[in-house]
């Protein structure tokens, strides 16, 4: 029950300081933490979650590597 | 379980509280610890995935704040590397010391052994052996990271 209360303070929080935050590079590190929220979450409220707890967690980090390559290329550009 | 949670609970608001760069990387890694923790009581498959992803994504994730990130995010990489090489040795020396003791196969040491380190032998307290491991070397490396910085 912790453990689920410790993942919804963690979820929201990084939702709250990624939304406030105009920096791509602070989106891709709370969005690391929304996903290990989730995960906590998921594995409490559902414990035979199991393969597809794995499945939405590669999903969410291909989305982070994503927002970091395209933050990298638009401060590249900003720098040209 | 309650540790756990202690765990997930300190690597959050150490990340929340804490401004310096070095300590806010190894609470970073304190939380995917504990995330890590609670898939290993289900599986140990999973375990291993999330660690890999995530372990991953916090290296790339790092090169490119230390590549691209403001002053506050600055953190040397070969510090880093050394650092990381301190945790590594001093988690795996502390766990296979602890490991050893707590073996029945050690008459010699049995008198000595407390109960927790017969649970450690039978593999029981392993996750939580391994993680007051790391959690000791992670204020380490800390330590001896932030001290090189400065």
């Amino acid at each position: 029950m912790i453990s689920l209360v410790l993942g919804v303070v963690i979820v929201f929080l990084s939702l709250f300081r990624a939304v406030i935050s105009k920096s791509g590079l602070v989106w891709a590190r709370e969005f690391q933490r929304l996903y290990l929220g989730l995960l906590v979450m998921g594995m409490m409220i559902l414990p035979h979650w199991e393969i597809y707890s794995v499945i939405l967690d590669a999903t969410g980090i291909l989305v982070g590597l994503h927002l970091l390559r395209a933050d990298v290329q638009a401060q590249g550009e900003a720098n040209e | 379980m309650m540790w756990i949670n202690g765990l997930l609970a300190l690597g959050f608001f150490g990340v929340l509280f804490l401004r310096s760069p070095v300590w806010s990387w190894c609470f970073e890694l304190l939380i995917l610890l504990a995330t890590v923790l609670v898939f290993w009581q289900v599986s140990i498959y999973l375990a291993v995935c999330v660690l890999t992803f995530h372990g991953l994504y916090l290296v790339q994730l790092f090169k490119t704040m230390n590549l691209l990130g403001t002053t506050s995010e600055r953190v040397s990489t070969r510090s880093w590397v050394q650092g990381l090489m301190i945790v590594l040795v001093l988690s795996g020396a502390l766990g296979v010391a602890v490991f050893m003791l707590g073996m029945p196969s050690l008459k010699v040491l049995s008198p000595l052994t407390p109960t927790d380190l017969v649970e450690v032998a039978n593999g029981e307290a392993f996750p939580l052996l391994l993680s007051v491991c790391l959690l000791a070397s992670l204020l380490i490396f800390g330590l001896v990271t932030e001290r090189r910085r400065r």
